[in-house]
Parts: structure tokens; C-alpha cells; sequence
């Protein structure tokens, strides 16, 4: 079953946080600001061929010669409403590329850039939980049938699970807490005159 | 002040604050924390804008073979743009490793950020972009700033004592640090 949200968890220390923090909008900054970190992460770590899903970031499993055959063969450049786009048609079917981070022959779970753009994090916040996960959502393209979520599923069913945080990403996550304690010892203290 | 130590173990600096500051920080361990979470912002805002430890623009531009990575694009870097950020995993992970008496060191508590750190700052196999470390500039401009707070800060605490948010705080900071037997709380 493919590994869908990854859970960034800090349930004890942030409810602890919560009891002492009374301005919940420090606690909410923190939050977002670990939301935003890890998100961009894994989507550049991903689109650079790399998969976060495990202790140590590792390369994505190679694409099989026939599908770059298909990626390879199918990409055309034209114009369309005044921009210069490249598509591919492969099965007749006419989708946009996301020419900034698609090669044809690199594993980086890139083709139109959709699913990569959905990926989203969300507070949870009465449970202090940051997640990241890819949303159920429609994707564009007229013969797009899957939504982002079944996309990421076949992909991690497929030898390809991309979400997580590596060990050096929770060490950063980490770093984020620290500064974040470090100041507001001393701005609660302050506080009191 | 001391300067900043390049060995392939450890790139680290000594920072004597108790002596900077004229206060007695030794048993204010929340202070030289506070102080040297400034100093590693300052040092990481710094390397950003491209400039090294001397105030000098780092070497510049990124070499060709590295531009034209996978890596190089999808974390949407500029070749002229030289600030020693990729994933930002090394500027990321400075943290002061060690607060003992009236003196921090900052440096890296991770082995692969140490040895990138050091094949930066001292060129050994790629081209030496010196940023590691808080000039005498930068630092008299920090201790100047939170001169006052910490004088007020230290203050407070003699005449209120340690409240039970920052003991707490103080622990979590510990366990956060490694300092702590409580197992790991992260993931």
C-alpha cells in the first residue's frame, strides 16, 4: 500500500508548547513555517530524481527504456495562445510538459508537473501535526482521467514512493524548533517588566 | 576574538560571550543560547547575500557542469548568484555544539555538513568560498544590539527567579540538543 501523507509528528513537545505559548499565533508560525520547509523539500528533491521516503534520501527507479522511447518521441514544440510550450502526444493524447525540470530520460516523477505542484501540508492544529500529503484533486488535461492522488499511488505502487522526510530534513525541522525556543525564552521573560 | 577552526573533523568558532558581553553567563545557559541563535542567523543571512566571512563577495559564478544538474535546477539556483545554498542543509544545520561557562562554539554536529563545510571554506576539492564564522564586525554589532535585553533579562531572573515556562523551555531546548536520556520524540 502506497505511503500516501507523511505524518511530520511533534505531538508531545508542541502540546506542551501549546500550554505555555499563549499567543497560539507563535505556535501557528512555527507550524507553517515547518509546513512550508518540508513541502518544498520533497518537491525539489523529487524533481531533482531523488526520493525522501526512507532514513536517507535515494535516487528514483530508473525509467524503463520504452517508456523514455515514449517520452522521448513524443515531445513537440508549438505554440499555443502565443506561448511557446512543448507537448507530448504520446497515445494521441495532448498534454503540456513542464519544460523547467522534464527530460525525457530522467526519473524524476515529472512529466506535466501536476502532481509535484499538488503536493500540500496542512496544521492540524488541536493535534499539532504538520502534514503533507497529495490532495484527491482533479489534474488538467483533456484526457486526464486521474485525479493527483491516484497518480501518486500508481507511482508508489509502482517502485517510485517519493513522500517523506529523510533524516537531514527532521534534523532541519529540528533547527527550526530550536531557534524558535531560543528566542522566545528570553521574549517571555522580557515580557514581564 | 578566536577566529574560525578548519579541520576535516570539525569546522567550529569559540566564542567567549561572558567576556564580550561583561556579564557572568555561566549559569544562564538561556542567554548564550539566545545570543548564538543570533549569531547563526547573522552568519547564515550573510553567506545568502553572497558574501563571506570577510564581508567579501564569495567566488562567483557556479561553475558550468554544476549549473546544468538536476539538482541546480530543481532547487531554482542562478548561476551568478554564489550564496552556498543548495537544499540548504548546511547553512541550515549550524547550531551551537557546545555552551559551557561563558563560552559557545558553533559549528556542525553532523558529519557530511562538517566535511562539506570544510571542502568549501578551505577549497580542498572545490573552489574556496570562505563563509563560516561571525567576523568581529558582525559580532559587536549583535552584542551591541542585545546588550540591553540581556542586562534586563538577567536582571529579571535574579529578582523573579526561573519560571516554570522557561525550565520547561530550558528542557525541551536539552532534549532538543541531545542532552537529554528521554527518547526522541521526532518521528
Amino acid at each position: 500500500m502506497a505511503i500516501l501523507k507523511t505524518k511530520v509528528i511533534y505531538d508531545k513537545l508542541l502540546a506542551k508548547l501549546e500550554t505555555f505559548f499563549k499567543d497560539l499565533g507563535k505556535d501557528e508560525k512555527m507550524l507553517n513555517e515547518i509546513g512550508t520547509f518540508s513541502l518544498e523539500r520533497i518537491r525539489a528533491f523529487v524533481r531533482s530524481g531523488y526520493s525522501l521516503d526512507g532514513d536517507k534520501k535515494k535516487k528514483l527507479k530508473p525509467l524503463s527504456e520504452s517508456y523514455k522511447d515514449t517520452r522521448r518521441g513524443a515531445v513537440r514544440w508549438r505554440t499555443i495562445n502565443g506561448k511557446r510550450v512543448a507537448t507530448a502526444e504520446p497515445d494521441e493524447r495532448l498534454r503540456e510538459v513542464d519544460v523547467r525540470f522534464f527530460d525525457p530520460d530522467f526519473s524524476n516523477l515529472t512529466f506535466t508537473g501536476q502532481l509535484m505542484e499538488s503536493l500540500k501540508y496542512l496544521i492540524r492544529a488541536p493535534k499539532r501535526q504538520v502534514e503533507i500529503e497529495v490532495p484527491d484533486t482533479k489534474r488538467k488535461g483533456k484526457y486526464e482521467k486521474l485525479t493527483n492522488k491516484q497518480v501518486a499511488k500508481h507511482v508508489a505502487d509502482n517502485g517510485r514512493p517519493f513522500l517523506g522526510l529523510d533524516k537531514t530534513g527532521v534534523a532541519r525541522v529540528n533547527a527550526i524548533v530550536k531557534s524558535f525556543i531560543r528566542k522566545e525564552i528570553i521574549k517571555q521573560r522580557l515580557r514581564k517588566r | 576574538m578566536a577566529k574560525p577552526k578548519f579541520s576535516e573533523d570539525a569546522v567550529y568558532q569559540d566564542i567567549e560571550l561572558g567576556k564580550l558581553l561583561g556579564f557572568d553567563l555561566s549559569d544562564a545557559s538561556e542567554l548564550k543560547q539566545y545570543i548564538g541563535q543570533l549569531i547563526i542567523e547573522r552568519i547564515r543571512a550573510r553567506t545568502q547575500d553572497g558574501l563571506g566571512y570577510n564581508g567579501k563577495p564569495l567566488k562567483s559564478p557556479y561553475s558550468s557542469t554544476y549549473a546544468k544538474s538536476p539538482e541546480f535546477k530543481a532547487f531554482g539556483k542562478s548561476k551568478s548568484k554564489v550564496n552556498m545554498t543548495l537544499s540548504g542543509d548546511m547553512l541550515g544545520l549550524i547550531d551551537i555544539i557546545e555552551d559551557k561557562g561563558n563560552k559557545i562554539r558553533i559549528g556542525w554536529d553532523d558529519s557530511e555538513q562538517n566535511a562539506k563545510a570544510f571542502n568549501h571554506n578551505t577549497g580542498d576539492t572545490v573552489p574556496k568560498r570562505p563563509f563560516f564564522g561571525i567576523n568581529n564586525k558582525e559580532l559587536y554589532e549583535i552584542i551591541r544590539e542585545v546588550r540591553p535585553e540581556i542586562k534586563k533579562a538577567i536582571k529579571i531572573k535574579e529578582e523573579d527567579g526561573t519560571s516554570a515556562f522557561e525550565e520547561f523551555a530550558t528542557g525541551l531546548l536539552d532534549k532538543l540538543n541531545g542532552n537529554s536520556e528521554d527518547e526522541g520524540y521526532l518521528r
